[in-house]
Parts: C-alpha cells; structure tokens; sequence
C-alpha cells in the first residue's frame, strides 16, 4: 500500500480553534488579512492615519474598521485604542461590524478561544455604554448562546450583571427583554442548581422582569413559570397570578400563543439548523437510523451530559408549534421523531433506574442509598411530564372559536395538536400514558379553570376526529375496560360532549394509581398553614 | 497612493473557496485516479487496523446522493474524522482491497472536513461490493500487470 502524505497542519488562527483536516472559518479569514494589511501597508494601530485613511477613503473604511475589530478581539493591550478608533471612524453605526459578529459568533461559538470570548464581552459591554446602534443584534446573538445545551453559565451572570449596569438598555429593547426574561426562565432549572453569591440578586432581578412582563409572554410563559414551581418566589408568584388577579387574567396570558421566536431561544442555532435539516429532509428507513444517531450523539447525550434531558421539552415544544408536517409521505413525520425522542428519555430513566437497583444491592443501607440518589431519578420523571406537557399543552388552550376554516396544515392550532393526536397512534403503551397525563393534568393544572380546560380537549378530540379519522373515541376508551373507574372518567370527561357540568374529584388513591411516574410533590395536598395553589407545582425541590 | 493622493489600504482577501466533485461515488470503479468527492461519514467500517510498520488504518463508510463505498485514510486524519462529518476528499484514488472497493487519499490527496450533518445521501447502492463484471475486469487488469512484468525479469 502506498504511504499516505497528506500534509496536516492546522489553520493558524488566534480567533478560533481549529482540527487539522478543517477549513479555515472566511470570517475569520477576512478579519485576518484585514488585520495583516495594516502592518504591510507600513501603519501601526497606535497612531491615527488608520482613521484619517478611513475618514478620507470610502472603500478602506469597512476593511481598516474590521482590521481595528480584530485589534479588539485579539490584542489586549491595544483594546481600548482601536475601539476608539473605530468609534470616531463610523460613530454610533457599527452595522456592518455587528453584522461580522454575528456571523462568527453563530458559526463558531464552539470553538472561539476563551481569551477571545472575553474580548467578544468586553466589546459587547463597552457597546452597550456607548449606545451603538443596532446593539440589539449583537445582544440577541450573545442570549442565544446561553440555552440547556450550551449552557454558559457564566455568561448568564455575565449578561444579568451588564442589565444591571446599563437598565436604559431594555427599556430601549423592549423586545430583548421579553426575550432575556424567556430566555433565562428556560435555563433556569439548571441555573439555580449552581449557587454563586451573586445568584439570588439575580434571580430576582429576572423574577421582577417577568411579574411586570409575563402578560406579553403568552401561554409558554406559564408553562416555564409552573416547570420552576419550586423556586419559593416563583411559586409565590404563581399562586399570586392564580388568586390575586382578576378572573379573565390568567386566561387572557394563556389564550395568547407564545411566538415561535421565544420557541427557538432554548435551541442553539447549530440545533435548529440540524433540526429543521432533520424535519425536512429525514427520509423514513434509509436515512432515519443515520440522522436520530448523530442528533442524539451530538445534542441528547444522556449519559455524557445529564443535563441535556432539560432540552427535551424544549426541542419538542419546537417541533410541535414551529415546525410543519412534510407533504411527502416519505420524509418522517414530527411525531415520529417525537416518539423517538420519548423513547430515548424512557431508555435512560431505565437504565438509570437499573443502575440505582444494582447499586443499592451493594451498598450497606440501601434505602439511604436508594434515597440519596434518587434526586437524578425525580429530575428525568419531571422531564417526561414536562415533555408531554410541551405536546399537549395547546390541547388544553384550544380554542375553537380561532379555528378558521382552512386546511389542516395552515391552521396554528392544529398545526401543534395534530402532533399529540398522532402519537395516541404509534403505540399502545405510550397513547394510554398519554390519556392518562391528559385526564390528570385537565384535573390539576390549574384548579379553577379545570372545566374550561377539559372543554377544550373534549371539543379537539371531537374535531379530530372528523379532521383526521384514525381514531376514534372507542378505539381510545377500549384501553381501559378493565379499570371501569377510568374507563368512566375519560368517557364523561372528553368522549361524550356536551359536557356535564358535575366534574369527578379524584381522591388522592386514585392519583397514586393513575400517576404512577409523576414526581412526588405534584400532587401534594394543602396543609393548614399554607395557601393552596390554584396551578398545579409540576417539579419537584431537588436542591 | 491613490490617485486622489490619499494614502491607500490595500488588502489582500484571501481567496475565494472553490472546490467542484469531479465524480460521484455511483461512478467510482478500481484503480481510478484524481478523483475529487463531496460525502458524509455514515459510520465506522471497522476498528483501526495496525500496519506492520506501525500505521493506523482507519476505515469509514462514506456516502454522496448516489451510493456508499468504503474510505480508507491512514493515521491522524482517521482519528480526526467523526461520523456526521461532511468531508471533501481531494485526489483521491480507488483501490480493491480485502476483495472490496474503496477510496482513499492519494499521494497529494487532501481530506477536510467542510461541515457536519446537513447532507443529502444514499446508502444504496453500495459501490463497495465488487460486481461480477468487475471482478472479470480486476483479474484482467492483474494479469496484463503481471505479464508486462515478466519479460523484463527474464532478461536480467
């Protein structure tokens, strides 16, 4: 065999990390030679020419203002004076050098060396000070990055910190701050874990944003507010807005459908891209096993990242209200991926759950074993009801006077309910579970509007099945002929319209029964001492 | 300097990226040469085999629109190559080994990795297992080889 001569040598860089088989990134390919024009044009960074040149010579001005943008990200000590320079070269209007950034920093965010990211913050800060104009986009392509994949937990602080600082700064954006305050209740499960000093400051702060705020949210918002039902000022909030508020208010916030853009905040952009790729052109059996396996390698590592399972609801919440069904019958349909995604989850909550069984066979005191690691266990039990919660959350908020008379895939209603009526289809197991999490959660989400809710469903299943007849009614209640008690219930509460106005108040055995995977504090009654909550705490206190 | 005499900045971009595939994978067959590829690493073929002089032999299955073949690359770039990667692979040359067809980079061959995922593919058909016509062609192609060879040892 001949030797193999492949010359590898890593594309010299100081802005981004490279392998030795990988192209060099044209962004930053172009902020080099920018950058290397300075020295062979005999200028230097310290002296002004470069901003009388730029002043004077229209065409040099973008590159001499990327060569003073790549002074900034690389050169510490010269900072300060290139960003000067570049202000008194463009003034407020940096559009073309945001424009640049965001580029790189939706491309590569991976791979910027972490002396650079500093950089990247110190420019978005001193920005900021300065009131650039456009600093929004600039803002927004910062927030993206922190979500349950990504993580970033110090950038988190980091971003709060700078809000702190500069206030005027969402009060010019309001749009960045619905987005921040979406963003930051969605890391929150993970975030609150961390415990710095700074921490409670702000969550604080987060939580004020979102009591003034939440109205303008839509209906997800509620949703992420009952997944932190355990943060005491959160669930203080929640039964403020339940008890407090006038009447039609919760129902007004839950009415209002939540924008696909905050759907996308917890999704890096490397993930929607590879999601939307996925959606749109998996074909069923040749290309199926090949794409689900690198999307679970790459963003749903279990085992490797255990905090990857707070992306699931997310990703499907996406997946429902986002994205369309395929009109080519070999491309794999959303619901689909979202049962095999539901698999993958119910595979580790096994393997978990196997793993604490055989541990605690070895261990001297297996009922404080069993005990003391369980918080992993309750934390993947919270994420299935959170995943099916994010399916079926638009059944619960249908409303059928929206409805227009189109087809079923212009329709926005239908458009994320069709996905949970579909998945009643794919198996046995997995559409009793799921009747069995509508009829409990109809029950409990939010007490007071418990007839309007089962209303809503009962009026889509009716829909539904005139829609899309591969189902019916029988088929669903046949799961359950031999529990009479269930049987019952679903009949009266979804299959036999119109409604009774007597609703069955299921006593606590019959939520043991039923519920058998749901975290423990769900379903907690109220003692004498504390004021009942009106939505149900969806998540448990792991902390 | 410019004309208007204010002092110029010239920079030199760097130049643009072009790359065309010469071939597709469907159209691959032994002992081909220069061939320029666009694919996707689908999965790893077998656990890295050691030479006797102490290489890694690396071998993935590869894939474009039309079909999938097996890709052979030796050492450092093998451990670099993950599956999902889209790779372009630059002079490259076909060879039968181990009764299969394969690619691998050639003497100047270049393997780099241009992006992850987002790739179109066909697993079928598999370009790998040699058809029969083929095998007929790679028995004639050896034999010709061999007895170009012959005369020359009979001389000395």
């Amino acid at each position: 065999m001949a030797t193999n001569n492949i010359k590898l040598i890593s594309p010299d860089s100081k802005l981004l990390q490279y392998t030795q088989i990988e192209l060099k990134d044209p962004t930053d390919a172009y902020l080099e030679s920018c950058f290397a024009a300075i020295q062979q044009n005999r200028y230097t960074i310290e002296s002004n020419t470069l901003v009388q040149i730029g002043q004077t010579n229209k065409k040099s001005k973008d590159h001499i203002s990327h060569a003073l943008l790549y002074g900034i990200l690389t050169d510490i000590n010269n900072k300060a004076k290139c960003f000067q320079d570049l202000i008194a070269l463009n003034g407020t209007n940096l559009s073309s050098i945001i424009g640049t950034l965001e580029t790189l920093i939706m491309k590569n965010w991976r791979r910027i060396y972490d002396n650079v990211r500093q950089q990247l913050i110190w420019f978005l800060r001193e920005t900021l000070a300065a009131n650039i104009d456009g600093i929004d986009r600039l803002y927004y392509v910062f927030l993206r990055q922190i979500n349950p994949h990504e993580q970033c937990l110090d950038l988190c602080e980091t971003i709060i910190e700078l809000l702190l600082i500069h206030p005027l700064f969402l009060k010019t954006y309001p749009e960045m701050k619905l987005l921040t305050i979406y963003t930051f209740l969605s890391i929150f499960p993970i975030y609150i874990r961390r415990k710095s000093q700074q921490q409670q400051r702000q969550i604080d702060f987060i939580i004020n944003l979102t009591r003034e705020n939440i109205h303008c949210l839509g209906r997800d918002g509620i949703r992420l507010l009952i997944q932190l039902g355990h943060v005491r000022e959160i669930d203080a909030f929640l039964k403020h807005l339940s008890l407090n508020t006038s009447n039609d208010y919760l129902p007004k916030i839950l009415s209002l459908e939540t924008e696909p853009k905050y759907l996308a905040l917890p999704l890096s952009f490397d993930l929607e891209r590879h999601l939307q790729f996925l959606l749109d052109n998996c074909r069923i059996n040749s290309q199926e096993k090949y794409y689900f396996e690198w999307f679970q390698s790459q963003y749903l590592n279990f085992k490797q990242h255990p905090d990857s399972i707070y992306l699931c609801s997310h990703i499907i919440r996406y997946v429902c209200v986002v994205c369309r069904n395929q009109l080519n019958p070999q491309k794999i349909t959303r619901w689909t991926f979202i049962s095999w995604l539901l698999t993958q989850l119910y595979n580790y909550q096994q393997t978990l759950h196997q793993t604490l069984i055989s541990a605690s066979q070895t261990a001297m005191n297996a009922a404080a074993f069993l005990s003391s690691s369980s918080p992993q266990l309750i934390q993947i039990n919270e994420q299935i009801i959170q995943c099916r919660l994010a399916i079926y959350y638009d059944w619960f908020l249908f409303d059928i006077n929206n409805l227009q008379q189109m087809t079923n895939e212009f329709d926005t209603q239908l458009n994320s309910t069709i996905v949970g009526y579909h998945l009643l289809t794919i198996s046995y197991h997995q559409a009793k579970q799921m009747l069995l999490f509508l009829l409990y959660t109809s029950e409990n989400l939010i007490v007071s509007l418990k007839s309007f809710l089962q209303q809503n469903i009962a009026r889509l299943f009716m829909e539904l099945f005139q829609r899309i007849p591969i189902l019916n009614s029988q088929q669903l209640l046949q799961m359950f002929t031999h529990d009479r008690d269930t049987y019952q219930r679903l009949l009266i509460t979804f299959f036999s319209l119109p409604m009774s106005t007597t609703a069955i108040s299921p006593d606590n055995d019959d939520i043991m029964i039923i519920n058998d995977d749901i975290s423990p504090n769900a379903a907690m009654p109220a003692t004498d001492d504390e004021v009942p909550s009106d939505i149900m705490i969806m998540s448990s206190n792991t902390a | 300097m410019d004309n208007d005499s204010t002092p110029s900045f010239v920079v030199q971009l760097p130049p643009p990226d072009r790359f065309e595939p010469t071939t597709v994978v469907a159209k691959l067959e032994p002992n081909q040469r220069q061939i320029n590829l666009l694919v996707i690493v689908l999965r790893i073929q077998a656990n890295p085999q050691k030479t006797r002089e102490g290489h890694e032999i690396h071998s993935f299955k590869i894939a474009d629109r039309t079909g999938s073949i097996i890709f052979n690359v030796w050492n450092t770039t093998g451990q670099l190559i993950a599956i999902g990667d889209i790779l372009r692979l630059q002079n490259c040359i076909t060879q039968v080994f181990k009764n299969e067809l394969c690619v691998k980079p050639g003497r100047n061959g270049i393997v780099t990795k241009v992006g992850e995922f987002m790739m179109d593919f066909n697993e079928e058909p598999d370009v790998s297992i040699l058809t029969a016509s083929m095998n007929t062609e790679l028995i004639n192609y050896k034999d010709r080889i061999h007895s170009n060879k012959r005369p020359a040892q009979a001389m000395s």
